[in-house]
């Protein structure tokens, strides 16, 4: 079992979206690391002891695409393993498959999706997570 | 107009010419005849005037010897009173004679010798008194008398002598003008004869002209007509035969005139078509030959003039490449799409690309048709179009679409993300009419993200850009998913849902997502348009080389008057918006598009209240996979 209440960080570059899905997860009792640019996100994980029990991306970020995201998250051995969640207004079958090639965990998205469904998806990776461990 | 006939003119003809000759012979033949007449007359009349005179001279021959009988028998004195009368009758017998003769002589009076008539009428007084005279005395007459009776005697011997060779004279005359006149009769009937002949030349040749003038002028007409001169007509006032042949000439000429008319009007038609028509053209022979090229054709395929083009080889006059060959694939001969059509008899269409001398690749629709005579391929028609700014049109419309239509999710996202928490109390608890308008605010949420993807996945449709992925499909696997997925949604309304699969269906390779995407619609539709506790039900059974789909509900139904549209696009059925506000009109236009693709196709048949039945048809053999780049609803 990890601590109570897991950690989650937020790559969107959406300002609106990025509150919205930080307003719900913390009323979901979840701890957040909102992050507005790929480059944040990746400078927190680096200044970050323990690392979030999952990662929501946004695909199109304004910085950097989620294929560059995972690139960098595949360079490190700490964070390869974090579950990441893509969220995209955008799901070609070749984004897709890249993504999950490279470790994604599901990509769903935008608009399809209620924020208590996301959070669900969200709750089942950490669970699965940590039941391996 | 009554006609005469050509058999009846020439008839008459004849007629005249036998009529004339028919004249000329009767005319010689009463000629012979008056002749003829002229001669009896001429024979019995002269016959009888010379008779006459004959008789005179036997009558003073039997007076003379009488007379010297009786002075015989004076002398022997014999003499009897007996002998005395029968010179008294020999007297009366000769003047009775010589009467005959004065009558008969009367009309050729003017013709004999005046001389000798008087001398004939004194002489045989003469002899006829001295006879009576010396008769009446019983002895010899003095020798005075007896001389001047030798005398008369004489004289009148003469006369009858003079007047009888007169008589012959008269005869022979009167003969000669007789054949004089026969022969004059002759002559002039000759010349009759010959002028009639003449006549009836003139005629036939007056005829015969008429007729061969009819002819020739039929004959140059029809001339005229040969070489498509229309601007005169045959003259057709003779109402005989050629005059009809004449009027069958004109109406000929008319039709044709007519049908030249129209087929130059279809040429000028056909070549302002050519000209004026935005594709470029390009038909060839059996051979491959170019027979027609117009100048959008050469334009676009930078060849000159179009007239060059003709009886080139097609192949030969520019080159074709696949749209992602390279510059130097050259399409081969038989792989272009006039060398396709000319030997499949089919009609082929697809893009070729084409590079400009200034290196710039052109995509060119090529359509190629053959031309069939008789089922035999005798050319091809082939119809180019320059669809590089069309593609790259498109290609934009889809991208603005789809580049629009993802934007869109992400402002939408916000919508329905905040509103959620709002519905949720995640920002404190709502008054009943906060909540309200917060639901409104989401379904109207729901229902534009719906309109989007929908969108979406029209201009991927449209832009031939999605992918078909086929893989062998259980379909009772896939509607029973699809099935499941609907159940909360059946079950709300309470309908009943039932599923009929043929047993032995085979797995058929499609494309899941595609097919899973039509069934979905149907249901959906069936779901959403039929009552609570209706009934909807799904067959799928196999027919020849197709499975049939059969959804059928016992719902609203489409009104008749709308059922034409209802696979337009953004098209809503009228009751449907009523009882359905939820709907974009894309559902059944999409899966046509789906349906049509794959090699199928759709129907329905429906009632207002009382249901629809939709069928849709997939071909056993499957679907063709096709490379792409997109999906639905992604």
């Amino acid at each position: 079992m990890s601590k109570a209440s897991p950690t989650i960080m937020v790559v969107e570059d959406e300002n609106l979206l990025l509150q919205a899905i930080t307003k719900k997860l913390k009323v979901s009792e979840m701890d957040v690391l909102s992050c507005a640019s790929g480059q944040q996100a990746i400078d927190y994980l680096e200044s970050l002891e323990e690392m979030p029990d999952a990662i929501w991306l946004d695909y199109y970020l304004k910085d950097m695409n989620g294929l560059a995201f995972m690139q960098e998250l595949k360079r490190n051995p700490k964070w390869e393993n974090i579950p990441v969640l893509v969220v995209s207004n955008s799901a070609s079958p070749d984004k897709v498959s890249n993504m999950l090639g490279l470790g994604a965990k599901r990509y769903i998205l935008k608009a399809e999706y209620r924020l208590d469904e996301i959070i669900a998806m969200i709750r089942d990776f950490i669970d699965e997570r940590t039941e391996k461990k | 107009m009554k006609s005469i006939s050509l058999r009846l003119k020439l008839t008459s003809a004849f007629m005249c010419v036998a009529v004339l000759l028919v004249v000329v012979s009767v005319y010689q033949i009463m000629g012979i005849q008056e002749f003829n007449a002229k001669l009896e007359q001429l024979s019995d009349h002269d016959l009888a005037r010379t008779n006459a005179l004959h008789e005179v001279s036997i009558a003073q021959g039997q007076l003379n010897s009488q007379q010297n009988t009786y002075q015989q028998a004076v002398i022997q004195k014999t003499a009897t009173a007996a002998q005395k009368s029968q010179i008294q009758a020999h007297s009366n017998n000769l003047k009775s004679k010589l009467q005959t003769y004065t009558t008969l002589v009367e009309p050729d009076k003017t013709a004999l010798p005046s001389q000798s008539l008087s001398q004939l009428q004194t002489a045989s007084q003469k002899v006829i008194t001295l006879t009576a005279e010396i008769t009446a005395q019983s002895t010899l007459p003095p020798k005075a008398t007896q001389t001047e009776l030798d005398t008369a005697q004489a004289a009148l011997t003469q006369s009858i002598s003079s007047l009888a060779s007169a008589d012959r004279q008269l005869i022979q005359a009167k003969s000669t003008k007789s054949i004089q006149l026969a022969n004059d009769r002759q002559f002039s009937a000759g010349i009759l004869a010959i002028l009639f002949s003449i006549m009836s030349g003139i005629l036939g040749l007056v005829v015969a002209g008429r007729i061969s003038r009819s002819i020739r002028q039929l004959s140059r007409g029809a001339e005229r007509i040969a070489n498509g001169d229309f601007s005169q007509s045959i003259d057709t006032s003779s109402r005989d035969e050629i005059g009809q042949a004449g009027a069958a000439f004109n109406r000929m000429a008319e039709r044709l005139r007519e049908s030249y008319g129209r087929i130059a009007l279809e040429q000028q038609r056909d070549e302002a078509i050519l000209k004026g028509m935005g594709e470029g053209l390009i038909a060839i022979d059996a051979q491959g030959k170019i027979v027609i090229a117009n100048k959008v054709a050469a334009e676009l395929l930078e060849l000159g003039d179009e007239a060059s083009l003709i009886t080139q080889p097609i192949q030969d006059t520019f080159p074709l490449y696949a749209l992602n060959a390279k510059k130097d694939a050259k399409l081969p001969a038989s792989k272009r799409p006039s060398s396709i059509a000319l030997k499949t008899g089919m009609q082929v269409e697809d893009v070729f690309a084409f590079h400009t001398k200034m290196g710039t690749k052109r995509q060119i629709n090529i359509a190629a048709s053959p031309v069939k005579l008789d089922g035999k391929v005798v050319g091809v028609v082939t119809i180019l179009r320059d669809v590089t700014k069309e593609k790259e049109v498109d290609r934009m419309k889809t991208e603005f679409i789809s580049l629009a239509s993802h934007q869109l999710r992400t402002p939408l996202s916000a919508i329905k993300w905040f509103s959620e928490m709002l519905l949720n109390g995640d920002a404190g608890k709502l008054k009943t009419e906060q909540l309200e308008f917060t639901k409104n605010i989401a379904e109207s949420t729901e229902r534009m993200i719906a309109l989007v993807s929908s969108l979406l996945n029209i201009s991927r449709i449209e832009s031939g850009r999605i992918m078909i992925v086929p893989e062998p499909t259980d379909l009772k696997e896939l509607v029973g998913g699809i099935v499941n997925d609907l159940k909360a949604k059946t079950e709300e309304k309470q309908q009943n849902l039932i599923i009929s699969i043929h047993a032995d269906l085979p797995k058929i390779k499609l494309d899941p997502r595609l097919i899973g995407q039509v069934y979905l619609n149907l249901l959906t539709n069936a779901v959403k348009y039929t009552q609570k506790g209706g009934e909807i039900s799904v067959f799928i059974s196999k027919k020849d080389d197709m499975v049939i789909s059969q959804v059928t509900d016992n719902g609203y139904g489409i009104p008749k008057d709308q059922q034409g549209r209802m696979f337009q696009k953004f098209f809503r059925a009228a009751n449907a918006v009523k009882v359905e506000t939820d709907g974009t009109g894309l559902g059944l236009y999409l899966i046509k598009a789906v349906i049509e693709s794959s090699g199928g196709k759709i129907w329905f048949e429906s009632e207002e209240n009382k249901g629809t039945t939709f069928w849709f048809t997939i071909p056993l053999s499957g679907m063709k996979p096709k490379e792409g780049e997109v999906t639905l609803d992604i």
